[in-house]
């Protein structure tokens, strides 16, 4: 028998064949190892059939539409490139025939608006005419239609170019110094062309700059892409935007990267002609970026000066460096004015007539070192503090005088010892002490400081490293540099340990700074564990009441509250508080802020007279300490009328929210969104008091600044609407209310999506009103749907669905159904005894229950 | 379009500057992600940014070679750097709102934030559907019509093989060939798109 047929294997696998054919296939089957696996392979396909039917019925894939045939006048041969934006094609033009690129935009990105400005950027693209860019033959929109829909997009036929890509020629072909030069200073004449007819490029890369492999000499280059990333940029769409940004780190300008578009003009493109240049001289980018993250290669770029080309190659020294660096200048001011400069002093190096850039000053440099260095002299300044604050406290403590002295002598030992090290490390970085280094950055000088650590520069004073460590550390903390802080205070605390198996206030010290560190990074739990170790070091030496301590207890409050643990958060900030106010006194900035912080435990932990009673105290402090108008002291007494409000005093509340927002429209103006905020919650105050007219008028003007700030579609508009409609039901103006209901949940549907929870809300709120209008049937019908959702869409413990299913069996009480409203009860108590029975609404179950049981 | 392996885009991705590899990734897990994200509660627009957000931190956490392949798969390692990111920018809204909220209880019982343990079962339905999304649109791309039509007929719509061959006007034999070599290819598709190297 030759093998069977997949379809027959299935059969056989499923037990559906008898008597002779089935023995016959088994036999089979037993002596072919070819059969034998697929028989293993269907067996695993129809295992798979059920969690995919699951997956493709829950998302239709969006088939990638096939490639036209035509579009316009052009016929399609085939796809060249596929991106976020849209596809490329390679075509045939018609008339005249021609083969062209085809680049056509995404359906997606066609609102009439894209559309206008898409065709004013194709009438300027078209008006390029320079050897050294491709040509626009024709751009316009044209009618695409599939199988689902037509839709109008838009499409540029440009110049098909044969060549290879910047990067790629210059890497295979054995090019001079002068033939890359001059190929540099060919795509400068052509980004000045474009310059001219006013189109910035913004994107330049070497991607985007193909070389024509046809030709003879250096190779011709042709510029792509101008104007298109400014079309993409401004619909912003995430695909394309993610993509460019995180792919052309490197060529961006430090005032691109700064993420400021107005500062961006032609010179940003003469900064990534530099870059270009300086890739295609050297083989490597000015910024050695390529392996780090986004975020510090950004650092790096604004920050750090750019690599000596000529150490990189030094036949570069001179000129070909100081073009490279001139057109890599940090400020736009001293870069070249335009890419025709750059261009024109190229070309006079290759003439070998004088250049024009001249390299900075050792004044300028100087300058600049210093303006860089802040950051450090802080940091000096910081530690310095820091071990004032250790004498301080080790002067409070009982010892006898001898040691007290000896203490202040050691203390004041490793001082200097730890600056005439820090000061070290900034001389060394310093031009004059480094002739062939341009200037060094903070970054880089602790780098250095760092690694002569390693190298084991003070290996012999290791009491000396450690402060040396922990101050790099810290530093790092300042700058955001996370990863390098964390690495230096490891350093720091395993040291400590070795050294001061007893323990330190020093090892304290870095164990406190480690932990800040962490829970920068995230890891709170570890943070937590760090602060208890440096808490119990600092009990066990010196008794723990110092202002250190008591800092780093709050640290490890506000640890303990990103974990969620807010009991424990609460006993930390109490002893917190405690001590502050035996360092400090009764009235000081940190008293008050530890004050807040158990406040807000107790909030979250529903006790709400003591938070209200914290707040109160903490927001007199602040007020005594800043003054009223404070964005702080407006924030609290937010805080506090919302505290007051939710234990039902609302006429208390009242002239608090009131004073809230008088003095939030003082500190940020009448028109600031952030009054949204504060007017709402003052509407709902006055709605809870019955004054509905005012409370109209507050909504409509929070309504207005939301909607101006966040757009109309935003899910806190949503919000707004849903506690406007509440004021209508109170009025017993139903149809209104439903009206805003029904205008929360179109905006939620619209952003959040069908089966979130908020869009559930609007449903609920519509349900509701239904109910409280006397359309009972109406309502249940409406929760009866909702409910099944709820059930499908929410965990079986949730709050929410609780609220549902309560709601629901109101609604069929009213309706006389007792029955139906019990098991639906019953479904509600099995919920709230999932989420741990403290719902507010799972007593209302309970006793419900009760009552119809009884 | 070629089929790029996930493992290929995660090797391309060290290099900041190969963009292709950039636009791989951005394309194949920007989808999964914003909707993970917008499930959680935030806008569509907000979504997009935490998405971008995570993205970014997952690729600069490959690049500082923080990926420890011994801590888990793919999908684990993303969904803990977009949770971690949805927690973040939640913590950083209510810091900046203080406390204040709006709506009355019943309101913002509604409005609950899933825990981590309902997060990570949003993601794994999610991430499921992704998969299965993405092994499909390649599927369509390397099967002929007829039988990735004969194939969503049996495994999205359930028909059986002679319904099947009936409405594609082909023989029952054919329909179980396509069915058994788009799901094994869809199996083998799968594995690639969680391998990470």
């Amino acid at each position: 028998m030759g093998c069977p047929e997949l379809e027959d294997l299935e059969h056989h696998l499923a037990g559906d064949l008898d008597g002779e054919a089935r023995e016959s296939l088994s036999e089979h089957v037993a002596t072919c190892p070819t059969c034998a696996q697929r028989v293993e392979e269907i067996s695993e396909n129809l295992q798979a059939i059920g969690s995919m039917r699951e997956a493709l019925r829950a998302v239709t894939p969006e088939p990638d539409p096939p490639a036209p045939e035509r579009i316009g006048s052009f016929k399609i041969v085939e796809e060249i490139a596929r991106g976020g934006m849209g596809v490329v094609y390679l075509a045939e033009q018609d008339r005249p025939r021609r083969q062209v690129a085809l680049k056509v935009l995404r359906p997606g990105l066609t609102s009439p608006d894209t559309l206008r400005r898409f065709e004013l950027e194709a009438e300027v693209l078209a008006r390029l005419q320079h050897p050294g860019i491709a040509t626009v033959y024709e751009a316009g929109v044209t009618s695409i239609s599939t199988a689902a829909a037509t839709d109008r997009v838009p499409y540029i036929a440009m110049e098909y170019v044969r060549g290879a890509r910047l990067d790629r020629f210059v890497e295979t072909h054995d090019l001079s110094i002068e033939q890359r030069l001059e190929l540099v200073a060919r795509i400068a004449d052509a980004v000045h062309h474009a310059h001219v007819k006013g189109l910035v490029h913004r994107d330049l890369k070497p991607g985007n700059v193909l070389i024509e492999t046809e030709t003879a000499g250096p190779g011709r280059p042709k510029v792509l892409d101008f104007g298109v990333a400014r079309v993409v940029d401004r619909e912003g769409t995430l695909h394309t935007s993610t993509g460019q940004i995180l792919g052309t780190v490197p060529y961006m300008s430090p005032e691109q990267l700064a993420g400021d578009p107005s500062a961006v003009d032609l010179r940003s493109d003469v900064y990534a002609l530099g870059v270009i240049g300086f890739e295609t001289l050297t083989g490597e980018l000015p910024h050695d970026v390529k392996k780090k993250s986004i975020a510090e290669a950004a650092r790096t770029i604004r920050d750090d000066e750019p690599r000596s080309p000529e150490r990189l190659d030094p036949r570069l020294r001179g000129d070909v460096a100081t073009i490279l660096l001139r057109a890599l200048e940090k400020d736009p001011a001293r870069r070249y004015a335009s890419a025709a400069e750059l261009a024109a002093d190229i070309r006079r190096f290759l003439r070998r007539e004088p250049i024009q850039a001249r390299p900075q000053s050792t004044g300028y440099q100087l300058r600049r070192f210093a303006q860089r260095n802040r950051g450090l002299a802080a940091a000096l300044a910081g530690l310095a503090l820091v071990l004032i604050g250790a004498a301080i406290v080790s002067g409070v403590l009982a010892v006898r005088a001898q040691e007290r002295l000896e203490e202040s002598r050691r203390q004041a030992d490793k001082f200097a010892a730890v600056n005439r090290f820090v000061e070290e490390m900034l001389a060394s970085a310093s031009p004059e002490k480094n002739p062939g280094r341009r200037d060094v950055t903070v970054r880089e000088a602790l780098a250095l400081g760092a690694q002569e650590l390693d190298d084991g520069s003070l290996a012999d004073q290791p009491a000396i490293e450690l402060g040396v460590r922990a101050t790099i550390g810290n530093t790092f903390r300042a700058l955001g540099d996370f990863d390098a802080a964390r690495g230096q205070l490891e350093r720091a605390v395993r040291l400590g340990r070795t050294l001061f198996p007893g323990g330190h206030e020093d090892v304290a010290d870095s164990l406190n700074k480690l932990g800040r560190v962490v829970v920068e990074l995230g890891e709170y739990a570890s943070a937590a564990a760090l602060f208890r170790e440096s808490l119990e070091m600092r009990e066990r030496l010196s008794g723990g009441k110092t202002a250190e301590a008591a800092a780093t207890l709050n640290n490890l409050g506000l640890a303990l509250t990103e974990m969620g643990d807010n009991e424990a958060a609460l006993e930390i900030h109490q002893r917190a508080l405690e001590l502050r106010r035996e360092v400090f006194g009764d009235s000081h900035e940190d008293v008050a802020s530890s004050l807040n912080n158990m406040a807000f435990a107790y909030y979250r932990l529903h006790d709400l007279p003591r938070a209200e009673a914290l707040f109160r105290e903490s927001f007199e402090m602040d007020l005594e300490i800043r003054g009223e108008l404070h964005p702080n002291v407006a924030a609290t007494m937010n805080n506090l009328a919302l505290v007051v409000r939710e234990q039902g005093r609302s006429d208390e509340a009242e002239p608090l929210q009131r004073r809230a927002l008088e003095l939030e429209r003082e500190i940020y103006g009448p028109e600031h969104p952030k009054l949204a905020v504060s007017l709402q919650n003052l509407a709902l105050l006055l709605v809870a008091n019955g004054e509905l007219d005012e409370a109209g008028d507050l909504f409509a003007e929070a309504l207005e600044l939301e909607r101006g700030a966040r757009g109309p579609g935003h899910p806190g508009v949503a919000n707004l609407l849903g506690n406007y409609a509440r004021l209508y039901e109170k009025r017993g103006e139903f149809d209104r209310a439903e009206e805003l209901h029904g205008e929360a949940m179109a905006i939620r549907r619209e952003a959040l999506g069908a089966e979130h929870v908020a869009t559930l809300g609007s449903r609920f709120n519509l349900a509701r009103v239904a109910r409280a209008r006397g359309d009972k049937e109406r309502s249940a019908e409406s929760f009866a749907v909702l409910a099944a959702d709820a059930r499908r869409i929410l965990p079986d413990s949730s709050g929410a669905l609780l609220t549902i299913l309560t709601e629901y069996a109101m609604c069929l009480l009213d309706l006389g159904r007792r029955d139906d409203a019990e098991a639906i009860l019953r479904e509600a108590h099995t919920v709230g005894t999932n989420g741990g029975g403290t719902h507010p609404r799972f007593q209302e179950v309970v006793d419900t229950l009760a009552e119809l049981e009884g | 379009m070629d089929w790029v392996t996930t493992s290929t885009i995660i090797r391309d991705l060290r290099d900041l500057s190969n963009q292709t590899a950039w636009r791989g990734f951005v394309d194949r897990f920007h989808g999964p992600v914003v909707g993970f994200v917008a499930k959680m509660g935030f806008s569509e627009e907000d979504a997009q940014d935490v998405a971008q957000e995570s993205l970014v931190a997952f690729a600069d956490t490959l690049r500082e070679g923080r990926y420890d392949r011994e801590r888990g798969r793919l999908r684990s390692w993303l969904f803990g750097i977009a949770y971690k990111q949805v927690m973040r920018q939640r913590q950083a809204s209510a810091r900046r709102e203080r406390l204040i909220e709006s709506g009355e209880a019943a309101e913002r019982a509604i409005s609950e934030m899933p825990d981590e343990k309902s997060a990570g079962e949003l993601w794994n339905t999610l991430w499921e559907q992704f998969l299965v999304q993405e092994c499909f649109r390649q599927v369509r791309r390397e099967f002929q019509a007829d039988n990735v039509r004969a194939f969503e007929l049996i495994v999205r719509e359930g028909y059986d093989a002679k319904e099947a061959a009936e409405t594609v006007g082909t023989t029952t034999r054919a329909v179980y060939n396509a069915k058994h070599r788009i799901l094994t290819r869809m199996r083998e598709l799968r594995e690639q798109l969680e391998a990470m190297e």
